[in-house]
């Protein structure tokens, strides 16, 4: 559908801008336009009258700016109501009230009196930029204190932790991977039929819908969700120093004090997972260096956390305890 | 869920709307005028108010631009909406 400045004809779907909103109507002469309520401005606002379905004439429509018309593409032509019927159904209407700025507003009324459907692009637009907003949620839980037992899914990763051989790194894989499905649920709220997990060639876990990253050290778990690529490390000082994958890199690592070579090795980590490539190589130099940030967080002491992507800016960080989550307030380092 | 949690989840979706104001919006409270402090036109009242219907999981009945005049309006309908 394009929108221009033309001679307008009975029928025709017609809009004009007024501020940073339109107004939308169906145009029958100069004389009537059928339009859900007069323009969206003070003055018509302030009777406190409930908004119908009226016939105004064209001058207050546009209030004295350029009335565009629609244009429609040959598919959309198929779909509209020819313009007498369009017409029809619009002064049909007239006295009609029900009106909401979301859910019934005057581009609703002026859609389903051309194609018999109820839809508001803006709408539509406004709901499609919240859902597409940058997403870097980060959920950490202590592994003490874990969420419900619920079902694991997909069933291929069910049975991959079933299949632990150590009951205790059993029981960290599935908690870990409850926090995601729990993580998943607070920032994204896909319905579970919606997920396609799948595990790649290197064994990294990803989803159709959305990125994550996964980390356990010590007694903490912590899941990463992002609608970017994201990565994720925990470490402690223990931790690392027993890391059978740090070890080539504590070797090659020197003249630096103990804490900045833990650091260096968390953030290659995440930039690593970030990168989802290949195998974990602690001596290489990784790029996205840019999109790594560490966090310090007073309920986590000793614990160096470094989370990358490519929107870290949207950071926020969610403490579960006892099945409810807590908002965090990290120190970025 | 608190007025306090409430305003949290706002915070966060004025954010989405707006990052180049972080400071001020990180800084209000429920006195904050939506127009005059946060800089709200139409159609972020209207961003605004999809994004409560999303995240809050609530339909707004008809709500006019002019109907919040502070964040806390704001919270009074959701509060009044999740009761």
């Amino acid at each position: 559908m394009k929108w221009i400045p033309s001679e307008c004809e009975r029928g025709d779907m017609i809009r004009v801008k007024l501020g940073s909103v339109y107004h939308y109507g169906i145009f029958s002469s100069e004389e009537e336009v059928i339009a859900f309520g007069l323009p969206p401005l003070p003055q018509y606002r302030e009777n406190g009258e409930e908004i119908r379905v009226l016939a105004t004439t064209i001058d207050v429509f546009s209030c004295g700016e350029i009335v565009e018309k629609a244009v429609f593409d040959r598919r959309e032509r198929k779909k509209a109501f020819p313009k007498e019927k369009t017409l029809s159904l619009a002064k049909s209407r007239i006295g009609e009230g029900g009106y909401n700025l979301i859910h019934n507003n005057c581009e609703h009324f002026v859609y389903e009196c051309v194609f018999g459907v109820s839809r508001s692009t803006v709408e539509e637009e406004m709901r499609a930029r919240y859902r597409s907003r940058p997403v870097f949620d980060l959920y950490l839980m202590p592994l003490e204190n874990q969420l419900p037992q619920t079902e694991i899914f997909p069933e291929k990763r069910r049975r991959e932790i079933e299949s632990c051989a150590e009951a205790a790194e059993k029981e960290r894989k599935a908690a870990v991977w409850r926090l995601l499905l729990f993580a998943q649920k607070q920032s994204f709220g896909y319905p579970e039929e919606e997920l396609r997990f799948r595990k790649s060639f290197f064994g990294k876990w990803t989803c159709n819908r959305f990125f994550f990253s996964l980390a356990l050290c010590g007694g903490s778990a912590a899941a990463l969700v992002s609608n970017a690529a994201a990565g994720l490390d925990l470490e402690t000082s223990e931790h690392f120093k027993n890391s059978e994958k740090a070890a080539p890199f504590l070797k090659s690592y020197v003249g630096e004090d103990p804490e900045s070579a833990l650091k260096e090795y968390a953030k290659r980590q995440a930039i690593y997972k970030c990168s989802g490539k290949g195998r974990f190589s602690p001596r290489k130099e990784y790029s996205r260096a840019q999109d790594a940030v560490f966090l310090q967080l007073p309920e986590f002491p000793g614990l160096t956390l470094c989370a990358c992507g490519a929107h870290v800016r949207s950071l926020r960080v969610f403490l579960i305890e006892a099945g409810s989550q807590k908002r965090l307030k990290p120190v970025i380092l | 869920m608190t007025r306090a949690e409430i305003i949290e989840k706002l915070k966060d979706i004025l954010l989405s709307a707006d990052d180049r104001n972080r400071e001020t919006i990180e800084t209000c409270d429920e006195r904050s005028n939506l127009a005059l402090d946060l800089g709200f036109t139409s159609i972020s009242t209207l961003y605004m108010v999809i994004a409560i219907e999303e995240v809050f999981s609530i339909r707004f009945d008809n709500v006019g631009m002019s109907d919040f005049e502070t964040l806390g309006d704001v919270v009074d309908y959701i509060e009044k909406k999740l009761s």
